[in-house]
Formats: C-alpha cells, sequence, structure tokens
C-alpha cells in the first residue's frame, strides 16, 4: 500500500537532508547541536501531521535497528527483570534494589503516559522543544483561569455582563475562556484544510477527446482525506 | 534529475518550512543556511520519489476547472475516486497540480 511506505520514504528525505546539509552547517560555523535539533523538530512535526502512521518512525537515526515503542516496552521490562536477577547475585544482597533500574524505570513511565503515539526510545524525555512546554505550561494556566472564573461565576452569577469593580480581572478570564481553545482548534482546522486534498506531482501526457481527459502522471504526493499517497505512476481520467 | 520547489507544499515540506521558520525567529540559524536546506529538500525529495517510490495510482472524478499556465497543469477534480495497490478512496474534491515531468530530459538535450 502506497500509504506504508510513506513512513519510510519521509524518513529518508529528512536522514538525506541531514547528511547532506552537514557541511554548510559547519561552513557557516552552526554547530552540530543545532542540526540534531533541526532534524529533531522536523520529525516531530512531520510525525504531528498523522499523515502515515508513524509508529516506527524514530528520533534516532538507526531506527530500523530500534525495537518499536509496543515491542520495546515488554522487552525492556524482561531486561529489567534479568538486570535484576543479574545484580542480587552480583551483589549479594536480596534486599537492594539497583537505584539504576529504578532511574530507568522512571524515565520510561512517564513517557508512556505523555505520548502513546511518538515511539521514544532514546531514554530521556528531551523531545519536548520549548514550544511544546509552552504550550503545556498555557494550558495549564488556562485550566486554572477556568476554574477560577467557574468558582466566581458561582459566587457573583453575572448575567448582565462586565462588573465595574473587577472589571480587569474579569475581562482577562472572559477572552482566555472563550477564545483561546477556539484558536487553537482554527489554526489545526486552517492547516489541515491548506494541505488537504492535494496532488503534487508531474505530468508525462494529458490529452483530451472531446470531454474525455486523461492525464498520466509520475512522482506524485496525494494528500487526502489527512493521509499521504505517492505514486510513481499515475493515471487520471476525468469527464469535464 | 528535475527537482521542482513544488513539493515544498507536501506534508513533509510544510514540516521542513515551519521548523525552519521558527529555528530563524529563534536565531538558531539565519536565513541563508536555510534556503540551502530548502535547497537540498528538492533535491532528495526529487530523489527519493524516483528511486524509492514503486508504487501505482489511478484517479477518475468529475473535471471541474483546468488550467495550463507555465507549462504547470493545474486540475480541480470533484468526487475524485482513487484506486490504490490495496485500497480505493474516495473524496469530495481534490486539486491537482502537475510540473512538467520532460524537463530533465528536455534540459539534457540542449
Amino acid at each position: 500500500m502506497s500509504n506504508t511506505i510513506v513512513t519510510h520514504v519521509y524518513k529518508w528525505i529528512i536522514d538525506n537532508v541531514v547528511e547532506n546539509v552537514k557541511k554548510d552547517f559547519s561552513s557557516m560555523g552552526v554547530e552540530e547541536s543545532i542540526l540534531q535539533e533541526f532534524q529533531r523538530n522536523w520529525e516531530l512535526k512531520v510525525i504531528n501531521s498523522k499523515v502515515a502512521n508513524f509508529q516506527k518512525f524514530s528520533v534516532n537515526e538507526d531506527y530500523y535497528q530500534q525495537p518499536t515503542y509496543d515491542q520495546y516496552n515488554p522487552s525492556s521490562a524482561s531486561d529489567l527483570m534479568n538486570h535484576n536477577n543479574f545484580s542480587y547475585t552480583f551483589s549479594d544482597s536480596q534486599y537492594a534494589v539497583p537505584p539504576t533500574y529504578n532511574t530507568v524505570q522512571t524515565k520510561i513511565e512517564p513517557i508512556s503516559n505523555q505520548s502513546s503515539n511518538i515511539p521514544q526510545t532514546d531514554g530521556a524525555n528531551d523531545e519536548l522543544t520549548t514550544e511544546e512546554i509552552d504550550k503545556i505550561i498555557e494550558e495549564k494556566i488556562l485550566e486554572n483561569n477556568e476554574k477560577k472564573n467557574k468558582g466566581k461565576e458561582k459566587e457573583i452569577s453575572q448575567v448582565d455582563g462586565e462588573d465595574d469593580d473587577d472589571e480587569d480581572e474579569l475581562n482577562s478570564d472572559d477572552n482566555i475562556n472563550s477564545d483561546l481553545d477556539d484558536d487553537d482548534d482554527d489554526d489545526d482546522n486552517d492547516d489541515e484544510n491548506e494541505t488537504d486534498h492535494l496532488i503534487l506531482c508531474q505530468y508525462e501526457k494529458v490529452t483530451r477527446i472531446k470531454n474525455k481527459w486523461k492525464c498520466s502522471l509520475k512522482d506524485g504526493i496525494i494528500n487526502v482525506n489527512g493521509k499521504d499517497y505517492l505514486f510513481q505512476k499515475a493515471t487520471g481520467d476525468f469527464e469535464w | 534529475m528535475t527537482q521542482y520547489e513544488l513539493y515544498r507544499r507536501s506534508s513533509v515540506g510544510i514540516a521542513l518550512t515551519d521548523t525552519l521558520d521558527e529555528m530563524i525567529s529563534s536565531s538558531l540559524i539565519d536565513p541563508q543556511l536555510a534556503m540551502k536546506i530548502m535547497r537540498q529538500f528538492d533535491l532528495s525529495m526529487a530523489e527519493a520519489l524516483q528511486k524509492n517510490v514503486r508504487c501505482k495510482a489511478g484517479f477518475k472524478g468529475h473535471l471541474d476547472t483546468y488550467r495550463f499556465c507555465d507549462d504547470v497543469w493545474t486540475f480541480l477534480v470533484v468526487n475524485p475516486s482513487f484506486r490504490f495497490e490495496s485500497e480505493t478512496i474516495v473524496a469530495n474534491k481534490i486539486k491537482v497540480v502537475a510540473c512538467a515531468g520532460k524537463r530533465a530530459t528536455d534540459a539534457e538535450k540542449e
């Protein structure tokens, strides 16, 4: 299916671009860590676009050797067991749980809670960009404000518009309560509408007999219903 | 090899432009470097489509609008149905933007 190869092809493109711009980065004196950040941000954005199943789309470069997240969890659990057994015999202390594995576990668990779609196999949860962190903080603030606002409504139960006394506070609360959530949704929708239902390709031949059109197309990317499909060759038959 | 800026409008291309925009606005890279990355993306995308994709597809539908301008065909197809190797998909509308596929061979002749 041409949707399943999307993951592989996009990964290849990202790796290929990163590989080829390495020299540009170094010749312009830009640190390699910025190149890595660039790759990570790009991959995250592609994953979040959800145009294909990016379960296997790991952020690590050697992701083909990496187990997917589903496979990773049980295997890492059994690894832990093995390691534990090993260190029991090694340290001769039956009750001492090696502290290192505690840290490993605490690292794995929050990730599984936070992002079930993104397979994170590189341990520490360092993938959040500042933007995402900002978003989380923003959401928390919103939640708090909403709670505050609800509490106020209960106390005052105001239906006649703005209060004169604490106008400022209520205004800001109102704004946050009504607009910001919608704004986020609207942005998402706009993005989808822009990219939705588009074929980008090259034509080899376009012919028409009366109202019947025939096109032979090649090297195309189809984005339809939020999913991407790739084709080497395609034919289009339309009636005008 | 033919490469077009056309594919910058694809999902992976939009993800790239957004990433670069963010990194420019936070002064991590300068626009000149971003331009180089975009040009490399055009090359990599062309290579990926030509070498890594072996799928065939077909689609039918009612042609609402057609346009041929500057060697670019644009079709607006209503109620298209797509045939991929193992599935069929329908949509209410799709826009097709197609650049000339023979530019590479033309360029070689010249």
